[in-house]
């Protein structure tokens, strides 16, 4: 079915934090549209997981590697080869109000979500390993727009990964690339929470619910897609029309 | 293989402004992805021009004025029950803040504000916008950046992207789902009847066609964006970015 602009055949995708969570539906939806995708993740074994959940036909490929140890992000820049999207997912949360925070929570939450998709975009544009017209999606979140306590850390890597997504488009654009965020309000994932009743009395403020992984990966999906292709430095919210964004 | 997340399939959609530009774009995508169209618009030929280009069959002109109270009326009891509704009507002449007139402003507001909130206010009291449908509305990047000359066209999108906003809230209950898409400059192949007194030069990723609106607002109809609502999806080339 590629009479329409949603699909990603012939296309390599390099999604991180795909063992899991957002990033693994990412990866399985990618597959589904047609794309060859390399997955990566810091655990062996769910990667592998994630691996076998994929859509036979691409040549879907798992790369173990911890993004915020620099010879380890350098190795997968060198490994992914060439491509024409990446889904940077992965990321931690991290919880402290501000009076408690100390500079390890800052330094860990800010390495794995602002540090590490950073410096990977840094490695593949200096590598040339991106193809004219490749898009990058990053995960953001509704964090990075409204106010929740005990969040500070996370909504500030976030927000900072908003920032940078707009200068990077800049940069990118003279070679068709793209770079936006996708901004997801509270989706039920591992990252969240396994709570069934924690999750329930969050659903209550959201009037379509709580986000499903799926959604954040159609979003993705979209962003990835020539359907998009004049699309870029946004931050696109999901957030199931909650009120008050 | 699965359906597409993208898939319109079985779907009745309605397009208002379908006669050319991003409407009729949005017209032929959407039939492309399997919907029905209803296409509407003021011109009964143009439309029927229009539908002679769209894949698959069933397809619908509905030719009327609604920018007064009887030809809405008159238009909403012709239609289906909609899965998805895009208004896409309405333009405006660039016009510094020196030359605006009353008459002016009441013309932009009523076909890009007034029109779109008051039809689809009368296809809800109608019960013509299903349980779970998407609305989506065209807006306008002009809204962000605001240069000479568009005072009243920037306002209006702006107006219209606040209702919107409300209206997801008001109707959510009924799993509707309403959003904005705002392009930047489009380039759809028709010459501007006045040009315009500034331009924000060139956009990053080149000109913006009206395929290019078409598939953010066919995102929004699909089920793929099923969580996604009162949000407003800029497509503008990075146009907007300096000001965002």
């Amino acid at each position: 079915m590629s009479t329409h602009p949603f699909h990603l055949h012939g296309k390599s995708v390099l999604i991180t934090g795909a063992s899991s969570g957002i990033g693994r539906a990412a990866a399985i939806a990618c597959a589904q549209a047609g794309a060859s995708v390399i997955l990566s993740g810091r655990d062996r074994e769910r990667l592998d997981a994630s691996l076998a959940l994929l859509a036979a036909g691409g040549a879907h490929r798992a790369i173990v590697a911890d993004l915020t140890d620099p010879a380890q992000l350098a190795a997968l820049a060198e490994q992914a080869g060439m491509l024409d999207g990446v889904v940077h997912s992965a990321g931690v949360t991290g919880f402290a109000p501000v009076r408690m925070l100390q500079q390890g929570l800052l330094d860990t939450v800010m390495g794995a979500n602002f540090t590490a998709p950073v410096l990977l975009t840094q490695k593949l544009l200096y590598r040339k390993s991106l193809n004219n017209g490749a898009s990058m999606v990053f995960l953001s979140s509704l964090a990075a727009h409204t106010g929740t306590v005990g969040v500070g850390a996370y909504a500030a890597s976030k927000a900072a990964l908003e920032g940078f997504i707009r200068s990077l488009a800049l940069e990118i654009a003279p070679r068709g690339m793209r770079a936006n965020c996708v901004a997801p309000a509270m989706v039920a994932t591992p990252m969240v929470s396994t709570d069934p009743d924690f999750l329930a009395e969050k659903s209550r403020h959201y009037p379509l619910g709580l986000g499903r992984p799926d959604d954040v990966a159609h979003a993705v999906l979209y962003l990835l897609a020539d359907a998009s292709r004049k699309v870029t430095g946004i931050s696109l919210d999901l957030d199931g029309g909650l009120a008050w964004t | 293989m699965t359906l597409s997340p993208f898939s319109l399939d079985g779907k009745q959609v309605l397009v208002v402004g379908a006669g050319a530009g991003i409407g009729a774009a949005t017209a032929r995508l959407c039939a492309r992805l399997g919907a029905r169209v209803t296409l509407c618009g003021a011109d009964a030929a143009t439309l029927t021009q229009v539908r002679a280009t769209l894949d698959g069959a069933g397809h619908v002109v509905v030719a009327g004025n609604l920018l007064e109270t009887g030809g809405r009326h008159a238009l909403v009891d012709a239609l289906p029950v909609f899965d998805g509704c895009v208004f896409a009507g309405g333009s405006a002449d660039t016009l510094r803040i020196d030359a605006l007139t009353q008459q002016h402003l009441d013309a932009v507001f009523a076909a890009n504000v007034h029109a779109p909130l008051l039809l689809t206010q009368a296809l809800l009291a109608a019960h013509k916008i299903g349980h779970g449908a998407a609305l989506v509305y065209v807006t306008g990047a002009v809204q962000h950046w605001a240069f000479g000359g568009v005072a009243a066209q920037a306002a209006g999108n702006a107006a219209l992207n606040a209702a919107v906003r409300a209206l997801a809230v008001e109707h959510a209950g009924q799993g509707i789902r309403a959003n904005c898409v705002a392009p930047g400059v489009v380039d759809d192949g028709t010459p501007e009847a006045a040009p315009p007194i500034e331009t924000p030069g060139p956009a990053p990723l080149g000109a913006v066609g009206p395929d290019d609106v078409a598939a953010g607002i066919a995102y929004l109809l699909a089920p793929a964006s099923r969580w996604v609502s009162r949000t407003s999806l800029v497509v503008d080339g990075g146009l907007s970015l300096h000001v965002r």
